[in-house]
């Protein structure tokens, strides 16, 4: 395949805080609705951060058995969701025997969440050797039926870009004809929970859960835990003209560079990431004033958000004074592996509705963190291009362009 | 497209990326214990006595691994502008097994920070790009049994979008895993093994392992391939400086295969016509 071909997203599946399909998470993104709430399992009594953005009991997707579909775990539900909602939103699920259809997961903690959840439920199988184990992207393939190849790629909180960006790689070696990329977490467990309190990075805000994730204002104390993600279909543009396929946005360009510096600590050297937002705008062939709007990572942390602020005012240079950035972290939570896969479902809200979603609770911004912020309420705006960062531990910074599809 | 950075160019002039080192190591639990206490990979990449202290069993050997790589043919070699990519299957079972025993007997407040950076899918990679101070992209593959070929088909992505100087797949699990008791202890021997591909652009006319994908229709579902055969493989051939051929399927659409001299004749000379190219 020509690689000035695009790619173009043209189905989306989605579960997270605010909702269960991307018109019901675009209406709650542009109404600056939170998805936070109060985690009140018995196990969570006593925990340091008790606040996490959850989703929904999903029911079990149309054609299916409930009983069945409630007896996978819950990472399970949610792929099957998306990935079944992903391919019926752009018209193929009934054509996906014809087509080689791939799959990539961005997804990080897969086995320590499936140990724990088996763990709880008095089941032991971390403690047994099962060198043949397979993940939820082969259970996938094989339930589904899809004949191309599947990966699962992790890199934390960036984990859905790299995804992301490796469909549309297999798109153009032309190893598929269609691709379902994405990513997802359901990390909200005591355990990681636990971890993450410990670290110092989560949110202590429990008595007020909806204004605990507050990303870019000077009273903002960690990230809060979310959950969720997204899957999309890529396809080439030419095979989406030809079958008339809705096209929500075109993969216009992905960079990618590691700190190498600390395996949780954000970088003192901004050049890293800085070379990572370069790489994406340099693939989608744009110049900074090109971008329309920023999906900033911001994850409500005292050291990230500044860090985060640094690269984007380098990069974007005098433009960064009028190019709108969002986090809209403080309405999901910080949904781990599934982060970048949300956040690109803010942009695309952006690009389709041509309104800006707000950070909420950004009460008074923080002078280390000057930018183009969007406080509490959307923002009508003409938007054409929309960049993405996510940044990940072990000092993984990645940025992604969504175009609007021409 | 990517700018055209010195890296790039290097990329662009060579056909394709071949190994030009590896190293297979294979140690069992006590072993890990020692690999662990010696991080550095190279007199020229010290590291803190203390580097490798909460990493996964998977991450110390794939360190050694690698550092066995660096000390044949690589020593010399600025991995400045590597990526580092790293495929693990059952990364963080023991780890993970002690840390549940421990919150259980003790509570969530003691709940190590550390866990989660050290044992997610991500960490093998992480790690070693540190170490290496790589500023390349780093990230994790798989996490199961398919992780060879995930690995390998994922590599080759990478490399088309990330035209660097080179690039590490660094391969782990366990064969056979041991069995653990509720603190995580090892209740049946177990072999924790890793295998370190460094690759870098190459001409055509080039004896050594290439990494190549030959398209075409691919069983689907078919056995995954072992990666304590591939390193036994790849020693023998290495041992006998004979060619060899290892291929597996990719679901439905051709084949992952690594061809050529295991030994890779001259591979210093290699990465240094490529430099210059």
């Amino acid at each position: 395949m020509n690689l000035a071909e695009p790619i173009w997203i043209t189905g989306v599946g989605t579960a997270n805080p605010l909702g269960h399909s991307y018109p019901e998470t675009a209406d709650n993104l542009l109404a600056g609705v939170s998805g936070v709430g109060t985690l009140t399992e018995p196990e969570m009594a006593g925990h340091i951060s008790r606040i996490a953005g959850r989703v929904a009991p999903l029911p079990a997707p149309p054609g299916w058995d409930a009983a069945s579909f409630a007896r996978l775990d819950e990472v399970e539900q949610m792929f099957f969701w998306c990935a079944i909602q992903a391919l019926r939103d752009a018209d193929l699920w009934d054509r996906r025997s014809e087509l080689r259809i791939g799959l990539v997961l961005g997804l990080g903690s897969e086995w320590m969440v499936f140990w724990e959840t088996d763990l709880a439920r008095g089941g032991r199988r971390i403690y047994q050797p099962q060198p043949e184990r397979r993940g939820v992207a082969e259970k996938l393939r094989h339930d589904l039926g899809l004949t191309g190849p599947v990966a699962t790629v992790a890199a934390a909180c960036a984990s859905a870009n790299y995804a992301l960006a490796q469909a549309r790689r297999w798109l153009w070696r032309g190893w598929v004809d269609v691709c379902l990329a994405g990513g997802g977490d359901r990390s909200a467990k005591p355990m990681c929970m636990a971890c993450f309190a410990n670290l110092g990075a989560l949110s202590r805000r429990n008595d007020a859960p909806q204004a605990a994730s507050r990303p870019f204002d000077r009273d903002r104390d960690g990230f809060v835990m979310g959950e969720g993600g997204a899957l999309f279909v890529l396809e080439a543009a030419a095979a989406a003209r030809r079958r008339r396929a809705r096209a929500y946005a075109e993969v216009a360009g992905f960079g990618a560079s590691s700190d190498a510096f600390h395996m949780v600590m954000p970088n003192t050297d901004p050049q890293p990431a800085v070379q990572a937002l370069r790489a994406a705008l340099d693939d989608a062939r744009l110049d900074p004033a090109d971008v329309d709007y920023v999906n900033a990572h911001g994850t409500s942390t005292p050291l990230g958000d500044v860090a985060e602020t640094r690269v984007l005012q380098i990069v974007l240079g005098e433009a960064c004074r009028r190019i709108p950035v969002s986090s809209t972290k403080s309405m999901t939570g910080h949904a781990l592996s599934g982060a970048a896969a949300i956040d690109a479902l803010a942009c695309l809200t952006a690009l389709e509705r041509q309104a800006v979603p707000p950070t909420i609770n950004l009460d008074q911004p923080d002078p280390a963190c000057d930018l183009c912020h969007v406080p509490h309420q959307a923002r009508p705006h003409r938007v054409r291009v929309a960049l993405s960062n996510a940044f990940g531990f072990g000092g993984s910074n990645t940025c992604l362009i969504l175009r609007q599809a021409s | 497209m990517p700018p055209p950075t010195a890296a790039n160019q290097v990329a662009n002039a060579a056909d394709g990326y071949g190994i030009v080192a590896w190293a297979a190591v294979s140690a069992d639990v006590a072993q890990v214990a020692l690999l662990r206490q010696r991080p550095s990979l190279s007199p020229r990449l010290p590291l803190p006595a203390n580097f490798l202290k909460f990493a996964d069993e998977q991450t110390v050997v794939a360190m050694a691994a690698v550092r066995q790589a660096i000390a044949a043919h690589l020593q010399e070699t600025d991995f400045s502008a590597w990526g580092v990519l790293a495929a693990p299957s059952g990364l963080g079972r023991l780890g993970s097994t002690a840390a549940l025993h421990r919150v259980r007997q003790k509570g969530y407040q003691l709940a190590s920070p550390m866990l989660i950076p050290h044992q997610s899918l991500h960490s093998v990679s992480a790690t070693i790009g540190m170490a290496l101070g790589s500023r390349g992209p780093n990230y994790g593959i798989s996490g199961d049994a398919a992780h060879l070929v995930e690995g390998l088909v994922t590599l080759l992505a990478a490399m088309d979008d990330h035209p660097l100087a080179g690039w590490w797949l660094v391969l782990t699990g366990w064969d056979p895993e041991p069995a653990l008791d509720e603190s995580g202890q090892c209740l049946t021997p177990g072999d924790c093994h890793a295998l370190a591909l460094a690759f870098v652009p190459v001409p055509a006319p080039w004896p050594g392992l290439r990494l190549r994908y030959r398209p075409g229709r691919s069983p689907i579902s078919a056995a995954v391939p072992r990666l304590r055969d591939l390193m036994q493989l790849l020693t023998a051939a290495a041992a006998a400086q004979r060619p060899c051929r290892w291929s597996a399927a990719v679901n439905g659409c051709g084949l992952v295969e690594l061809e050529g001299v295991a030994g890779c004749p001259a591979p210093l000379a290699v990465t240094q016509a490529a430099r210059a190219a």
